[in-house]
C-alpha cells in the first residue's frame, strides 16, 4: 500500500518592491524640503528646535530625514577620500627607501621644490 | 543586520502573524541607498502596508536604516495605524487621519512620541513612563493594532502609563 506523503509547507516567498534612492534624488528632496519648511536638516534634527514646532508631518519627516541620511553619508565619504587623496599628493618623491619617505606640507614642497631649482 | 538580513526578517514577521484572519499584506517598497562612488550599500528605507478585509483601515510601517561605523541602526521609524479612503496611494499617502502612530524620532528634544487618537495629540516620551518607544518593533506595533480592533484602548493595547 502507499503511503500518502506528508505535505511540507512551503513558505510563500515575499515579493519586493525596490528601486534604489540616487544621490541626485536625495539632494533634491533635502533642498525642496528646507525650502518648504524653511529650516535646515542640521537644526532639525538634532533635536535642538527648541520652542520652534514646525509640525512636519511624518511622512514627510520619513522622506527627509532619510535623503538626509543618505547625502551626509555619502559627503562625509567624498571628504574622507579627498583628504587621503590630498595626504598622498603630499608625500613627495624621493630617492631613499620608502622607510624614510616622509610626509610634507605644501609649503615645505614647494621650499624644497625652489631649493632644488636654485 | 544588513540589508538581506531586514528583508529576511520581513519575511519572517509576515509569517509570524499568518494565522491571524483578515490581514492583507502589500509588497514592502524597499530604496536601497549605494555609495555612487563604489559599490557599499549606506542604507535603505522600507514602507510597508497591511490593510484589513473588513475596513478601510490600514497600517503603513516605515523604517530608515543608516550604516554607522561598519553597522546598521534603524535611524528612524514611524509605524501608523488609522482610516483610509479606496483612492488614496497608501505607500506614499501623507497620513492625516491617526487611530494611533508612534513616531521615532526626537526633533522636539522630548523623545519619540505616540500620537493617540489624532495627528494633533502626541504624548512624548519623557511624559511617559512606559512603554519605551524606542524599543517599538513592527511586529509589536501590529499586534497592538489588533488589540485595538479586538476591543481595546489606545492605552491599554500600548501599555501606556504617564508619569
Amino acid at each position: 500500500m502507499a503511503k500518502a506523503k506528508a505535505s511540507v509547507p512551503v513558505e510563500e516567498l515575499m515579493e519586493f518592491v525596490e528601486q534604489p534612492l540616487t544621490y541626485g534624488e536625495a539632494r533634491r528632496g533635502v533642498w525642496k524640503f528646507e525650502r518648504g519648511h524653511k529650516i535646515s536638516s542640521a537644526e532639525l534634527f538634532s533635536g535642538k528646535c527648541g520652542s520652534f514646532h514646525p509640525d512636519v508631518n511624518a511622512d514627510v519627516l520619513f522622506e527627509w530625514k532619510s535623503y538626509y541620511d543618505f547625502v551626509c553619508e555619502v559627503d562625509r565619504r567624498v571628504a574622507s577620500a579627498l583628504s587621503e587623496r590630498r595626504k598622498l599628493e603630499e608625500v613627495t618623491y624621493s630617492s631613499k627607501p620608502s622607510s624614510e619617505t616622509r610626509h610634507q606640507t605644501p609649503e615645505q614642497s614647494k621650499q624644497a621644490s625652489m631649493s632644488y631649482a636654485a | 543586520m544588513d540589508y538581506g538580513a531586514f528583508k529576511a526578517s520581513l519575511q519572517q514577521l509576515k509569517n509570524k502573524f499568518k494565522k491571524t484572519p483578515g490581514l492583507v499584506w502589500g509588497k514592502p517598497h524597499l530604496r536601497p541607498q549605494y555609495d555612487p562612488y563604489g559599490s557599499d550599500i549606506l542604507g535603505w528605507t522600507a514602507t510597508w502596508v497591511v490593510t484589513f478585509e473588513s475596513s478601510l483601515d490600514f497600517i503603513k510601517l516605515r523604517e530608515n536604516w543608516k550604516s554607522t561605523s561598519g553597522n546598521f541602526v534603524r535611524s528612524f521609524f514611524s509605524y501608523h495605524y488609522g482610516p483610509y479612503e479606496v483612492h488614496w496611494v497608501l505607500e506614499t499617502v501623507e497620513c492625516k487621519r491617526v487611530v494611533v502612530r508612534v513616531d521615532g524620532i526626537s526633533y522636539f528634544g522630548r523623545g519619540y512620541h505616540i500620537h493617540d487618537g489624532a495627528k494633533e495629540n502626541r504624548i512624548f516620551q519623557d511624559q511617559l513612563e512606559t512603554p519605551d518607544l524606542a524599543g517599538t518593533q513592527m511586529d509589536q506595533f501590529i499586534e497592538n493594532v489588533l488589540k485595538i480592533r479586538y476591543g481595546k484602548t489606545i492605552a491599554e493595547a500600548f501599555d501606556l502609563k504617564l508619569k
